[in-house]
């Protein structure tokens, strides 16, 4: 057991199946289509899913789960940096979300000012608010300029010009 | 003859005012973001690509490649003053560049460096100058069957190059295919895995998948660079130049592994990090002064140099002469290509010739005014290293965003590129390599096209996919790709069984 290295193949694997089990299921219940021979628009997936399954089943015989449970027992004992980092990220993902969620409604700049603040106190911290905000309001204004004017990319305006 | 002409004419187009200040903005931009730990070319590359929209294919690929052959050049930047690779294809320069440096020769070392990359480099546009058009000439011969085999083959390639994992290799294969069937199916008119979403109905973008990999991802992978802070350069140099005795130690591995850098790169998936390891490789085994490897010898530093900055225009070959991209960055240039509605391929250079040989004519240029910027700026270019990422990575997520908005206009594809991002750490910290779902993700609409053409020509006759020789080589060469790394595997692991058991 302690000769044993941890990897991430069994539960790999165990990804592999599921997702070639799904995906392959879901191509298989499409309807079908109107002409042509009926299978041809779900060739590719079908193929795509039989290997997935095909490759899962592989991984796992060849490594078994052992391996997983202690790359996970691993995970969980990471240094607190570490798990502070994936908080990091976890956070960052919500601030995404929810950039994508304001977007279209509260108009580039605004939308894009709250996410580069919010990011900038994420990984900068409180303390370095009054520069995040500059820097939030010059990247935002410059980037709107730039696309809307110079590359005539439109961006979402400002919602109350509109 | 022709070549020659072609060439001058491409001359012609890359000298132009114009361009040579497209070629110098994208070079310098290269640099900058190619010295910044975390963003290779092909993110530079990616979330610069919505500014390339508004000018025309041409000067959209030459600044494009102004930027990965300066990401390049920059690279080995932060290699050899931070022993921080800027990108993976510039890990080798931290063996003896660093090394060098910490003895006090890191002018030297600057210097090496980027004369390496300018001899590889031209000696890989050469290269290509002289290939490009005969594998285009080849790749005219091709039908649906063959378009199909050859794009398997460049995805078992990938699969077989994956670090590692060739199981893993091919999940992140089907993960990429996957991707590639989602939308309306242009033969039947069938919604694919939609899920009633109206936009998913155009299918998900390959260059949102590029950028959500290469941008989101890598952004959230260097949260851990974030803990553990930034190194300092050295900003301040003598004359950044060699001698004649490091000169003499560096040409021949130069001019070495130039060639080998190129053809490395030429296959689809492999890139400059493989050719420079290669390279570093070959000269040590080559070189009197083995024992100085690793300690700050120059040719450790040269060979690899040379190679990457070839291995990157060698990567242009699949992309402008067959359609397939060779490298991330080259998908992402293969994808402004598509939106400014230019199909690379074998076509090119007899649709397109001012494009074609433009962006060939451009490689020499680029690769003279790199060397002019990055051997008397170095020390200007290098303080840029100290910028903190705390401020650079919210830039670059936000660069990331307007770019995937400026492709679609569409708030959906933020969610695809969340999802990706994510998806970019998991595999990372599963060593799922990311390269097999990038390429097949780009190449997979137009492989299954491909398939089901060739499939109705030939009456629903598969033995169609065995019938020319052309198909035949391909269909070797995936059964190789996919082999000989098996072979090679077993053989090892007989061996390590050999050793254990007396």
């Amino acid at each position: 057991m302690s000769n044993i290295k941890y990897n991430w193949d069994g539960l790999t694997g165990l990804f592999s199946i599921v997702f070639g089990l799904a995906y392959g299921g879901y191509a298989y219940s499409l309807p079908q289509p109107m002409f042509g021979n009926p299978l041809e628009a779900i060739f590719l997936p079908l193929a795509v899913s039989a290997i997935s399954i095909f490759i899962g089943v592989l991984l796992i015989l060849s490594s078994g789960f052992t391996p997983s449970m202690l790359a996970i027992k691993a995970l969980l004992n990471e240094s607190s940096q570490r798990k502070s980092d994936r908080r990091k990220i976890a956070i960052t993902c919500v601030i995404c979300v929810l950039y994508a969620m304001l977007f279209e409604h509260a108009g580039y700049v605004i939308s894009t000012f709250l996410f580069m603040f919010s990011m900038l106190t994420v990984t900068c911290g409180k303390t370095f608010w009054k520069k995040s905000a500059l820097i939030s309001i010059i990247f935002a204004g410059g980037i709107f300029i730039t696309f809307n004017e110079m590359l005539s990319v439109n961006l979402p305006p400002f919602p109350f010009f509109n | 003859m022709d070549i020659l002409t072609n060439l001058m004419n491409g001359f012609g187009v890359a000298l132009q005012p114009y361009y040579l200040f497209l070629i110098l903005v994208g070079g310098i931009l290269g640099t900058v973001i190619g010295m910044l730990p975390g963003l290779g070319p092909a993110t530079g590359v990616a979330i610069l690509l919505p500014m390339t929209f508004s000018m025309g294919p041409t000067a959209s690929l030459i600044i494009m490649m102004g930027v990965y052959i300066g990401a390049m050049f920059g690279g080995s930047r932060s290699s050899i003053l931070i022993n921080t690779p800027g990108d993976g294809a510039a890990l080798a320069a931290t063996f003896d560049g660093y090394p060098m440096a910490m003895k006090g020769r890191a002018e030297a070392a600057l210097a090496i460096s980027a004369i390496a990359s300018l001899i590889g480099g031209t000696i890989a546009a050469v290269l290509m100058t002289l290939m490009a058009e005969p594998v285009a000439g080849l790749a005219i011969k091709f039908g649906p069957a063959e378009y199909f085999l050859l794009m398997v083959a460049a995805l078992s390639m990938t699969v077989s190059m994956s670090k590692g994992n060739m199981l893993k290799g091919f999940l992140s294969m089907c993960i990429g295919l996957a991707i590639s069937t989602v939308g309306i199916d242009g033969q039947s008119g069938l919604q694919r895995f939609t899920f009633g979403v109206l936009e998913l109905q155009t299918g998900i973008d390959f260059l949102v998948v590029i950028i959500g990999i290469y941008a989101l991802g890598e952004v959230f992978k260097s949260f851990r660079t974030l803990s553990e802070g930034s190194k300092k350069a050295q900003t301040k140099f003598k004359k950044i130049w060699i001698s004649k005795e490091d000169w003499q130690r560096s040409k021949w591995p130069i001019l070495r592994s130039a060639p080998i850098g190129f053809l490395i790169g030429a296959l689809p998936g492999a890139g400059g990090t493989m050719a420079s390891l290669m390279c570093y490789n070959n000269e040590k085994q080559l070189s009197k002064n083995k024992s100085e490897f690793g300690h700050g010898a120059i040719e450790g530093l040269a060979a690899p140099e040379s190679a990457n900055n070839a291995a990157s225009i060698g990567a242009m070959i699949p992309m402008l002469s067959l359609g397939v991209p060779g490298s991330g960055t080259t998908a992402v240039m293969m994808g402004a290509l598509l939106m400014l509605g230019i199909q690379p391929g074998p076509l090119l250079f007899a649709q397109h010739p001012d494009t074609a040989w433009g962006l060939i004519a451009s490689m020499f240029v680029a690769n003279v005014v790199l060397a002019i910027v990055n051997i008397p700026l170095a020390g200007v270019l290098v303080r840029l290293l100290a910028i903190p990422p705390k401020v650079l990575y919210p830039i670059v997520l936000s660069l990331a965003f307007v770019g995937c908005y400026a492709i679609s206009a569409s708030v959906v594809d933020f969610y695809i590129l969340i999802i990706l991002g994510v998806a970019g750490v998991i595999m990372a910290r599963a060593d799922i390599p990311t390269s097999p779902m990038i390429l097949a993700a780009i190449v997979g609409g137009q492989m299954e096209q491909s398939f089901r053409q060739g499939y109705r020509i030939s009456n629903q006759d598969l033995t169609t996919f065995m019938d020319s020789s052309i198909a035949q080589g391909l269909l070797v060469v995936t059964l190789l790709s996919i082999l000989l790394p098996i072979i090679s595997a077993i053989r090892s692991k007989r061996i390590e069984r050999t050793i254990v058991t007396p």
